[in-house]
């Protein structure tokens, strides 16, 4: 995994791409790729597809790079174009009315991690974690993806979203409220009986 | 991912929002742990993914796409325009010999430019030459060399072939 970078680098890397500089082009891909992946796998629930997507969004990204305005994010810009990408494709795949099937695809994803075996009980808790985003609504779901998934800040996603931060912040906390209730039951180390209403309290901001 | 961002959000007192204070560290790294995981699951080499990807789209850059057309044309570009504006200098102004008439219509003679005009000519296609030999180091500079001698034989370019 590439290190870290930050809105600054990728000012420059974009500036440096745009000159025909292939080393940044390819430092930003490398950056991008896996967090792209990742977002676009947690809402298609298709690894082909979203392998393809993540090579559409980079040649379309490329293809605009000339006119990018680099007075917004990076992050917002590309993510923008992942989003519209993959709704497209949505869209299309409805109207030709391929099923796909995300519950299979899914559960097949999380019976066969490539990792270490997992710990007693974490694939359990895994799969009540999945229960539990599958409960949320979409737009809910979309914003843990964008948060935890691709690892955006707040601003990023506001700007993306164009949403206010303090709006997000709070439907953020509100989320994980209801995962927090959802989860209790499931949790060996908390006996006590789900209680969320704490967390459902205090609409957007 | 976003587990490797060491801090995701750098703009945590931006806007008057403290996020901490919003947050669950052991829950929301849990879903960060979460997502990880389920990309991992579907064994897509993420890395092979990536160089495959930048090798593609990087024929899209618009260095890339951009860039051979300008070289390729802009010095012809240039001297074709010189040209012409020359010729149009030509036309429109002082002409030594009148036109002559005759009865079909108004037959101009055919265009001779004068020695003056293909020296400015050849000194301003030089110097496109010798600026786009600089800035590129472009090589067919000969071959572009030709196909101006073959376009105005009097000027002298220095065609090496």
């Amino acid at each position: 995994m590439p290190e870290a970078l930050d809105e600054s680098d990728f000012r420059r890397l974009v500036a440096s791409a745009r000159w025909g500089d292939d080393h940044a082009w390819r430092t930003l891909v490398e950056h991008w790729t896996p967090r792209l992946f990742a977002f676009l796998h947690s809402r298609c629930r298709d690894p082909e597809l979203s392998e393809e997507l993540v090579q559409d969004v980079f040649v379309k990204v490329a293809q605009r790079l000339v006119d990018y305005d680099e007075r917004g994010r990076f992050s917002s810009w590309i993510m923008l174009i992942a989003i519209n990408r993959l709704r497209d494709e949505m869209r299309r795949r409805t109207r030709h009315a391929r099923p796909v099937e995300h519950e299979t695809l899914g559960a097949l994803a999380g019976s066969t991690p490539s990792t270490a075996p997992d710990a007693p009980g974490a694939q359990e808790s895994r799969r009540a974690l999945d229960d539990a985003l599958r409960s949320l609504s979409e737009p809910e779901r979309e914003l843990l993806h964008l948060r935890h998934a691709v690892g955006l800040s707040f601003s990023d996603i506001s700007e993306l979203l164009g949403e206010p931060r303090g709006t997000l912040l709070a439907r953020h906390h509100r989320v994980l409220g209801k995962l927090r209730a959802f989860l209790a039951p499931h949790d060996p180390n908390n006996p006590q009986e789900p209680n969320a209403s704490s967390d459902e309290e205090g609409g957007d901001a | 991912m976003a587990s490797h961002d060491t801090n995701p959000s750098p703009h945590s007192a931006a806007g008057g929002f403290d996020e901490a204070a919003f947050g669950d560290p052991q829950l929301e790294a849990q879903l960060t742990q979460h997502f990880a995981i389920e990309a991992d699951a579907t064994g897509v080499d993420l890395s092979a993914l990536a160089a495959r990807v930048a090798s593609v789209s990087a024929e899209e850059l618009p260095s890339r796409v951009y860039r051979p057309r300008v070289r390729r044309f802009a010095p012809l570009q240039a001297a074709a325009l010189i040209a012409v504006g020359l010729v149009a200098l030509r036309l429109l102004g002082p002409s030594p010999a009148p036109a002559t008439l005759d009865s079909d219509g108004l037959v101009v003679s055919p265009i001779a430019l004068p020695a003056t005009v293909l020296a400015d000519v050849d000194l301003l296609t030089r110097d496109i030459v010798v600026r786009e030999r600089a800035i590129s180091n472009l090589s067919g500079v000969a071959d572009f060399e030709c196909e101006l001698e073959a376009l105005f034989p009097e000027a002298e370019f220095r065609c090496d072939s």
